[in-house]
């Protein structure tokens, strides 16, 4: 057992344990969603020292300022811990729309108060007034005003289900800081893009499509986006539409399971990877959505060729299908 | 003098040499079974530190934790053939990037002045 106090109140972590996970047993309200490392809702401030681990991926700054993740420090030794102004690290906003496109897919679009500085691709952490903090990925484009969502009811999902069920126009919420991946970076200029989405995994990759296609310098643009079955499926309309008005950015929609249809591919999607033809050594991958899929779909493009400082990845990781 | 790791190129060599090595590992089925439950991310990650130390760059590994990173893959069966499989494997992607063989004996000492270790035999 280790001792270490927050907000000056003294706890015992057992051998092991995170500071998340000491201070949850206890109690304590700690927002939090991927225990991954991934979604930065946990962060926490200390002047002590900390592992390297805990402050994976956080701006020079903030590491400075002594920020980390609650579930990647274990209490090896006694810390200080605080809770950060959250006014500083959270943005209002409201909901502004929400469409149930399919009988589990829900397009929600959020206006924030103030500014909110994002690049297509990028998710964030939409917190709900209890507390509650899931990630999702921004479908809108690079300086849009609203965000927009994709979201995927899941069985008996906390927040996925409230985001579909219930009427929320005018609900207000809170955003966290844009982080992830996927998104173009000005090195990405004259490469072809390989853009693969699971599910709702297509959300960040239909921003960066409309953004490669701004920039008119990419080369071409290959977007296969992956459902179970058809219904699966979204936006189908659109991206056909683009597709027809733009002669470098072609679209795959595949789904694995149902009768065959016109228009569309029926298959695993993985296999399709394997036997896709594209320039392997001028092109950048960027896969999104279900993590098992996204795993082996980066092995896939690898063991094709493609340089692994060319594969980008935001796997939608849950702290409780992790668990099971 | 220069040593081993500036006659390979330095941080470059390794940076050509990973892709072509994380490549091999996951293709050859005696060994790939250890590596497949990692997340691609993190084994890039750990194989430039592997490959950081077989080619005698600067390191952070001591025989100790050396024992330590691989005390989970011992459990696992990890035994001397894969030790084997994994020199071979380091020698086939020198020899891709052009590297003659008497630097190729060099490295391949380096990895296996572990074996030891790595096998959780010596501390
Ligand atoms: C970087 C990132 C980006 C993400 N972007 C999006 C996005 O754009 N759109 C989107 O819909 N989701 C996205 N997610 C997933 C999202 O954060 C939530 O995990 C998801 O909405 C489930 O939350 P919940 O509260 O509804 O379910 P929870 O209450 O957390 O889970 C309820 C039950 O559902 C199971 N479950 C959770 N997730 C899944 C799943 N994916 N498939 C099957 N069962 C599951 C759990 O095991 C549990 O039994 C993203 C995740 C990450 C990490
Ligand atoms: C030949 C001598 C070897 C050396 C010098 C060596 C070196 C290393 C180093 C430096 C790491 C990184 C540790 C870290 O940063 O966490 C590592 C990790 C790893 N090694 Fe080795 N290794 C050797 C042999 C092997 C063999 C034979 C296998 C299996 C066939 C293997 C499988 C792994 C795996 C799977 C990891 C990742 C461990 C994890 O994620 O838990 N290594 N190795
Ligand atoms: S980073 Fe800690 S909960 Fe997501």
């Amino acid at each position: 057992m280790t001792a270490f106090t927050f907000e000056d109140q003294e706890y015992q972590a057992l051998t092991g344990e995170t500071v998340l996970d000491c201070l949850l047993r206890e109690g304590v309200s700690v927002t939090n969603s991927c225990r991954n490392g991934i979604c930065h809702s946990c962060m926490l401030k200390s002047k002590s020292k900390l592992n390297a681990k805990s402050q994976k991926g956080l701006s020079t700054a903030k590491k400075e300022a002594g920020y980390f993740l609650s579930c990647q420090q274990e209490v090896d030794s006694p810390l200080e811990v605080f809770r950060p102004d959250t006014s500083t690290l959270l943005t209002e906003g409201e909901i502004i729309a929400q469409e149930r496109i399919s009988d589990s897919i829900v397009i929600i679009k959020i206006e924030t108060l103030k500014e909110f500085p994002f690049k297509a691709g990028q998710f964030l952490n939409l917190i709900r007034e209890d507390g509650l903090c899931r990630s999702y990925s921004i479908a809108s484009q690079t300086g849009s005003q609203q965000l927009e969502f994709h979201i995927r009811k899941v069985p008996h999902g906390e927040m996925s289900s409230w985001l579909y069920d219930r009427d929320l126009l005018g609900q207000k919420i809170k955003l966290s800081e844009p982080l992830g991946e996927c998104s173009l970076t000005d090195n990405m200029r004259d490469r072809d893009l390989l853009l693969i989405g699971v599910g709702t995994g297509l959300a960040p990759l239909y921003g960066v499509v409309r953004d490669s296609l701004a920039m008119a310098s990419m080369g071409k643009i290959h977007l296969l986006h992956g459902g179970l079955t058809i219904e699966g499926l979204y936006l189908v309309e659109d991206l056909k539409n683009l597709e027809k008005q733009n002669a470098t950015f072609h679209y795959y929609p595949v789904f694995l399971r149902g009768q065959e249809v016109e228009g569309f591919q029926k298959g695993n999607i993985v296999e399709l990877v394997r036997a896709f033809e594209f320039n392997k050594a001028n092109t950048i991958v960027m896969v999104c959505g279900d993590p098992q899929l996204v795993k082996s779909l980066k092995q896939e493009v690898f063991l094709a060729g493609v340089p692994s400082k060319h594969i980008f990845s935001d796997p939608f990781i849950s702290h409780t299908a992790n668990a099971k | 003098m220069s040593s081993l790791f500036e006659k390979l190129g330095g941080e470059n060599s390794v940076d050509a040499a990973v892709d072509i090595f994380y490549r091999k590992v996951l293709q050859d089925n005696r060994i790939n079974s250890f590596f497949t439950d990692v997340d691609m991310d993190e084994q890039i990650k750990k194989q430039k530190a592997f490959l950081t130390f077989a080619f005698g760059g600067p390191n952070q590994y001591s025989g100790l934790n050396m024992k330590d990173a691989h005390t989970r893959l011992v459990a696992k069966g990890m035994n001397d053939t894969h030790v084997d499989v994994v020199i071979e494997l380091l020698g086939g992607t020198l020899k891709e990037l052009g590297v003659g063989d008497d630097l190729i004996g060099e490295v391949a000492a380096v990895a296996e002045s572990v074996r030891d270790q790595v096998l959780g035999r010596a501390g």
